[in-house]
């Protein structure tokens, strides 16, 4: 998703990393981590996201992810292989075939455990340029909260995407719909019941005089960018016009990359009155 | 003579859905309380007369056939919500994927747009071509545009024979 599609992520994931010395390694041969295969067949999900984690562990390397579906796919697939000695052996023997294999597990982490856990709070703290004025409603998306093993924070209440934001300036505050789903998997059903839900979300943010949302999953953005028109036409109020931005593009913005270095002239949405209250900062 | 059928029938079900199990440790429709916290919790039932725990009823019954025959199990948005607070570790969300791929073994895909993403999947192993992003305003760029490598997708052989192995294990 965030290579077909969601460019702007990309770009801003790849200039910040290096700042604080990680480096990151892009696998050749790009493929799904499985996870929409999973609905319809759960062997060739494992199949497909057991072939992610064996082309990292081939080459030693430990996995980060963009997206939250990702996350969960990968972590989930993790965790039945390591719980079931016997599909562990099928699937490496299948690996064999395409000349991968398995000899260990390589962690998988998702960017906002990268930023939070292992870079922390202060190191970026340290390195900002630039403080970004701005009040932000943060979105976290389902699957790094959700399921307990594997959540990246408490989910019932996460704080870290908001730490993560007061670091660099932004000033944050709760809101109802704070920890809602983005529907994506209803789009596929009833595209209207799903921008419902969504408008409630955004109809919040705008009372709440938010500047923009913030996200970290390319799934999450997508529809909230790409929606908002038939959103507005569902509210009825064609003036609705919210930034939504990725987290590590406002991040990029106070390292003190310019708003071109991180994608943001790519996001769908309209960021117009986001970029001049940035500048102005 | 028709119940002994419909016996026999649900019974194919049941059997698949035991195989599908293997893969999906520890959930077990039969130990569910029927409690409703996964009702109160679950985001699709904002909208729809969606209710897990009516769903993992009708499993622990074994009256498979109507669920995958229908469209409710593909309203799930797999947000979760349920899977975290059911105190018997059921998870609702888990075995609606488990019905689901019942239901694409049995029927067809509920909407075009999940044909769609599966096609795509199958066919070239991402959920998208690369597109050109519209950015706001402005005019589609690609990726070479903006100085990011091109993508290499998994070689149509690879992918054939990935999908290969996960029928046969």
């Amino acid at each position: 998703m965030t290579a077909t599609q969601q460019y702007a992520y990309e770009l801003a994931v790849k200039r910040v990393f290096p700042v604080f010395g990680i480096e990151l390694v892009d696998i050749d041969e790009f493929s799904c981590c499985g996870e929409p295969l999973r609905n319809v067949n759960v062997k060739k999900w494992l199949v497909f996201a057991s072939r992610i984690l064996a082309e990292a562990s081939t080459r030693d390397l430990d996995i980060v992810t963009t997206c939250n579906g990702c996350y969960l796919s990968l972590n989930e697939a993790r965790r039945v292989l390591q719980e079931n000695s016997q599909i562990m052996y099928k699937i490496n023997q299948a690996l064999r075939k395409i000349g991968l294999e398995l000899s260990s597990l390589p962690r998988v982490k998702h960017v906002i455990q990268l930023l939070y856990d292992d870079i922390g709070i202060e190191r970026i703290k340290g390195k900002v340029k630039r403080e970004i004025k701005i009040k932000a409603a943060t979105h976290y998306g389902c699957h790094i909260l959700r399921p307990r093993e594997f959540a990246v924070d408490n989910p019932y209440n996460p704080t870290k995407l908001e730490e993560l934001c007061n670091a660099i300036g932004i000033k944050t505050e709760d809101y109802p719909e704070r920890l809602d789903c983005c529907m994506l998997m209803l789009d596929h059903m009833d595209l209207k019941k799903a921008n419902l839900i969504r408008a409630k979300k955004l109809k919040s943010i705008i009372e709440r005089k938010f500047d923009c949302l913030v996200t970290v999953c390319p799934l999450c953005q997508n529809e909230y960018e790409t929606r908002q028109r038939a959103i507005a036409r569902l509210m009825k109020n064609p003036k609705l016009r919210i930034p939504v931005v990725y987290y590590v593009q406002l991040l990029g913005i106070a390292l003190g990359f310019s708003p071109e270095d991180v994608g943001l002239h790519l996001n769908t949405s309209p960021i117009g009155s986001l970029l001049s209250k940035i500048t102005e900062s | 003579m028709a119940l002994a059928q419909e016996i026999i029938k649900e019974d194919k079900y049941i059997a698949e859905l035991e195989k599908l199990r293997e893969i999906s440790l520890q959930i077990d429709p039969n130990v569910c309380l029927q409690c409703n916290k996964c009702v109160g919790s679950c985001t699709t039932a904002q909208v729809y007369t969606f209710r897990p725990a009516r769903i993992m009823r009708y499993v622990a019954l074994g009256m498979i056939s109507h669920l995958i025959a229908g469209k409710e199990i593909w309203l799930c948005v797999q947000c979760l919500r349920c899977v975290d607070l059911c105190k018997m570790n059921v998870k609702p969300a888990e075995v609606i994927i488990l019905l689901r791929n019942l239901a694409t073994k049995f029927h067809e895909l509920p909407t075009a747009s999940w044909k769609r993403l599966i096609e795509s999947v199958m066919k070239i192993g991402s959920m998208s071509e690369e597109v050109e992003q519209f950015a706001w305003k402005k005019t589609p760029v690609k990726r070479k545009d903006i100085g990011l490598a091109p993508l290499k997708f998994l070689p149509g052989e690879k992918l054939k024979m990935l999908l290969q192995i996960g029928e046969e294990i």
